[in-house]
């Protein structure tokens, strides 16, 4: 009695502890388990994709009704954006000029203005420059330009601005923008918050979303969103909302099956106290070592403790109805203990391993696993009514002997030959397929439907948005070296360009100039009375009113005194969000990142610069991560087959109990395979599952000196088992979303081929 | 008498003043009309920079549904070519700049509007700016005041004045004090 005190103490301490603390227990965040990186500067890259600006995007279209309805809208919720704190900047190409932002570029056009060069002012060049502005004063233009002559009758504001607009921005309709055929309105926000801080995200979404119902309460008019927060919201979401339904329909289904097999509800009830006890053990142990626990942990963690389901059912099925429970407790301990440690110790290895994620998983499954086995052991046998329930359990067995229908030797030769084939064949197989036998395109995975996908990278190209994956980086001591070796870099890229190796690369440099171009071209500007001289000269003849250029005067004078424009100095102007998220620090050094667009071939020579293809170096860390889990679930296989050796005592015992594992692996992979997936992370964390399941079935089946009614028990025992885990998987194997999908294959396959594997190897002599 | 009878001498009274006081309305002034056109302009812009008025002559060429063309009088022989949304600048032959009309709300009003009422297209009008129609069938004003805070930034307001026979003069306010003046006049 005291035994179920201190249990159920236990479980109740650890629910409110659990419950108690914080949200911030309960990570989200992916980047956990996505790769780090093998060096500082692939991990600082890989960080600015993640929390930089290109992550913070988030792409709106407004679809229906007509041009007109549809730039209201666009204004409109523009506007509602652009008043809530949580958007850094809203565009839709209607944002009226800010002259504030553009005040220290003005100030600083002669420095930063590639035409400034030898004889840029003289009486000649400005006379030339007048004439062009009396040309555009008479155009149609004449509002733009007319405001800004006095200050800049060469046009260097000009010459920035073109610097600045995006290479090819997107077609107007009713002053906003538009997708090339004009029926989709198009707007950009840059939230504050990462894009992958999603509950932040999730708080746009909800912002955008209630801006977009305000605007247009019919429903003549549709809001698309795309963008890398969005998705993370949707993901999270579609994943939370299939996982309830699937987990309370398995729940469901589950006790079903184990009513059915016991016609018993105490004994429903009491199958899933093992489960819950070391869901509960697990989570407190990750958040008691790591801190918090990841949502993916968790998910995972939940999966492989499925297993778990399977000890009560052993021991409600080997005990004798009028036996104390704790009498076919006795008889199945040994193997029960084995089972569970040996699937304990496979998981204890992974804990080893440097990513956060696997180690979570690792060290939640093994303390998960000794939970629910020291519950089965301790606390279920000493339950009250679980004696009496036995008693009028209606399971008996009636069954029997229909599992294989020839028995005896020759059915014994039988299937060991057909599973030695099967098996030979699953390798060659697996073989034949082995250098396309990886999916390390996360974008498979994603629960995200392949026509958002599609979506996004319309709206992407409908609003020119750069695709930053193909990158020179160019690595210094300072910010003023990366400048320097930049602009020497220029020369280089436009013969690229000419070559045809790449259709443009942004260089920084052409924003914000290094110092020393910024003083040489500040050496070209004239005194102020040679200056003056010049425009009077220029002037002649010319119908502007006298005296219209002193704030050009005035301008340039100041400009020769100016101190260069650095970094900080940017901050609030159009160019610092531009610049910075090009510069970043490294260390004690500085990168610089030149995103290249139309890349053709597979490398790009230039000068100092390095070569770098993002897409490509995410797979490959993928496929690093999945190499780390492989080496891990290699070592903990080792692990299982010594504890094995060291509980049998006999390699050739190993080897029998093994056999329907490997063939059930084997099998399960080649399934899959001809099936045409391929295999993921998530597949190994699955079959790392079907190993356990499987030696679980192979041990039971195995145990020796058992008599014929002690192995139908276990073969009662191991039908349920069967039919609860394959009910679970089978229904995530329904799932839409392809991680779920990929999970409940991989174990239903892998459990029913060690089912099969486990019984009818088995030789004769056990089976009697 | 009954009352709906005293109403109806009533209005038969009555009916011919209101004839006369009826208010002008847009579809009187924007008639859709799809033929092409060509005719000459003059236009006077005074700019607070310059010494004296800068007068530009030359023709404007309306090709429906969209095209709008502006040939410069002149050495220079500029040309403005407004297409659909997009606008080319020529000089004699050569095109130097190809330009978004959004990207330039001056010349969005300016061809929006221009080309719009040559088009009788009230719906393009409507979409960027305010319309106010005052005057009579052979003396109205219609002014155009811009929707868009963009544009609003640079453009005061449009405002356009003709007869029965349609668009006479188009008058440009600025903000900041420029104005100018296209009067347009049937092609020689």
């Amino acid at each position: 009695m005291s035994r179920l005190l201190i249990w159920a103490l236990t479980l109740i301490a650890a629910v409110v502890w659990l419950l108690a603390g914080n949200d911030d227990r309960l990570r989200s965040d992916l980047s956990l388990f996505l790769p780090t990186g093998h060096n500082l500067e692939q991990r600082l890259l890989l960080d600015q994709l993640r929390k930089g600006p290109a992550s913070r995007l988030i792409l709106l279209g407004i679809e229906g009704g007509d041009d007109a309805g549809r730039a209201r809208l666009s204004r409109q919720v523009a506007k509602e954006l652009a008043a809530s704190d949580l958007f850094a900047q809203v565009n839709n190409g209607d944002q009226p000029l800010d002259p504030e932002r553009w005040r220290t570029l003005f100030a600083y056009r002669y420095l930063l203005s590639p035409q400034v060069t030898a004889g840029h002012f003289s009486a000649e060049n400005l006379r030339t420059a007048l004439k062009a502005r009396l040309l555009e004063l008479a155009s149609p233009l004449s509002a733009l330009y007319s405001r800004l002559l006095p200050a800049d009758p060469t046009g260097e504001l000009t010459a920035l601005e073109q610097l600045l607009r995006p290479q090819q921005s997107p077609a107007t309709r009713a002053g906003v923008w538009t997708s090339g055929d004009g029926t989709r309105a198009l707007l950009v926000a840059e939230t504050r918050a990462s894009g992958f801080d999603l509950d932040a995200q999730q708080q746009a979404v909800t912002v955008i979303r209630t801006a977009f119902a305000d605007a247009a309460p019919d429903r003549q008019y549709r809001l698309l969103l795309s963008g890398p927060g969005v998705y993370g919201v949707l993901s999270r979401q579609t994943i939370r909302d299939e996982s309830s339904l699937l987990s309370l329909l398995a729940g469901l289904l589950v006790a079903a099956i184990v009513f059915f097999g016991y016609r018993s509800l105490p004994l429903v009830f009491y199958s899933a106290l093992p489960v819950i006890s070391g869901l509960l053990a697990g989570a407190c142990a990750v958040i008691l070592g790591f801190g918090a626990i990841h949502g993916i942990t968790l998910a995972f963690g939940i999966t492989l403790l499925g297993m778990t389901i399977d000890y009560p059912i052993h021991l409600f099925s080997h005990t004798t109805p009028g036996e104390p429970a704790a009498v076919g407790l006795s008889r199945i301990w040994p193997t029960l203990r084995l089972s569970a440690l040996t699937s304990a110790a496979a998981f204890a290895v992974m804990m080893s391993t440097d990513f956060d994620g696997l180690a979570q998983l690792g060290l939640f499954a093994t303390v998960g696993l000794a939970a629910a086995l020291s519950v089965t052991r301790w606390v279920l046998p000493a339950l009250p009514a679980l004696n009496g329930v036995s008693d009028n359990a209606g399971f008996r067995h009636s069954t029997g002997e229909r599992f294989a229908p020839i028995q005896g030797r020759n059915g014994h030769i039988l299937y060991t030959g057909l599973f030695a084939v099967l098996g030979i064949l699953a390798l060659l197989w697996i073989w034949q397929q082995r250098h396309d036998l990886w999916e390390d395109d996360l974008a498979a995975l994603s629960p995200i439907p392949s026509s958002l996908i599609e979506q996004d990278r319309t709206l992407r190209r409908q609003l020119g948005a750069p695709d930053v994956s193909r990158l020179l980086i160019l690595q210094s001591d300072s910010i003023e070296g990366l400048l320097q070796q930049a602009e020497a870099l220029q020369p280089k890229l436009e013969e690229l360009i000419a070559q045809g190796a790449i259709s443009d690369a942004e260089l920084v440099s052409r924003y914000l100039p290094s110092a020393r171009t910024q003083r040489k071209r500040q050496a070209e500007l004239p005194d102020p009375q040679t200056l003056r001289a010049n425009l009077d000269l220029a002037m002649q003849g010319l119908p502007f009113r006298r005296g219209t250029f002193e704030p050009f005067l005035r301008d340039l004078s100041a400009a020769r005194q100016l101190t260069p424009l650095t970094l900080p100095m940017l901050e609030g102007t159009p160019l610092f969000s531009r610049v910075h998220s090009l510069l970043l620090q490294a260390g004690e050094g500085w990168l610089l990142m030149i995103p290249l667009t139309g890349v053709h071939g597979s490398d790009i020579h230039a000068g100092e610069a390095r070569y770098l293809d993002l897409r490509e170096e995410t797979r490959r860390f993928v496929a690093g991560f999945r190499d780390e889990a492989l080496y891990r679930l290699g070592w903990g296989l080792l692990a299982l087959i010594a504890l094995l050796l060291v509980a049998l005592r006999s390699p050739r015992r190993v080897l029998r109990v093994l056999l329907p594992v490997a063939l059930a692996l084997v099998i399960d992979v080649a399934l899959l395979l001809a099936l045409g997936y391929r295999l993921s992370l998530f597949h190994l964390v699955s079959l790392l599952l079907v190993a356990g399941i499987s030696l679980d079935y192979s041990l039971f089946v195995n145990r020796p000196r058992i008599d014929p009614e002690e192995f139908r028990h276990t073969r009662h025992a191991l039908r349920i088992c069967l039919a609860s885990t394959a009910a679970v998987f089978g229904l995530l194997a329904l799932s839409q979303l392809p991680v779920l999908k990929a999970i409940g294959m991989t174990v239903v396959i892998g459990v029913a081929a060690g089912y099969i594997a486990a019984f009818a190897l088995t030789g004769p002599k056990e089976q009697r | 008498m009954r009352a709906e009878l005293r109403l109806l001498l009533l209005l038969l009274f009555v009916s011919p003043l209101l004839a006369a006081e009826q208010p002008l309305t847009l579809e009187q002034i924007l008639v859709p009309d799809d033929h092409p056109r060509i005719m000459r302009f003059r236009e006077e812009k005074q700019l607070q920079i310059l010494e004296h008025t800068l007068v530009t002559t030359g023709r404007l060429k309306f090709i429906p549904p969209d095209t709008l063309i502006r040939e410069e009088d002149g050495e220079q022989r500029m040309s403005y070519r407004i297409q659909g949304d997009r606008v080319s600048i020529h000089q004699g032959e050569q095109e130097l700049r190809r330009l978004d009309l959004g990207s330039t709300p001056e010349l969005a009003a300016f061809a929006t509007s221009l080309r719009a009422l040559l088009a009788g297209d009230r719906e393009a009008l409507q979409q960027q700016f305010e319309l106010q129609l005052s005057g009579e069938r052979d003396a109205w004003l219609l002014q155009l005041t811009p929707r868009s805070d963009r544009l609003s930034q640079i453009l005061e307001r449009l405002m356009l004045r003709g007869d029965r026979n349609g668009i006479r003069t188009v008058e440009t306010v600025e903000r900041g004090g420029n104005r100018s003046l296209m009067e347009l006049l049937p092609d020689e």
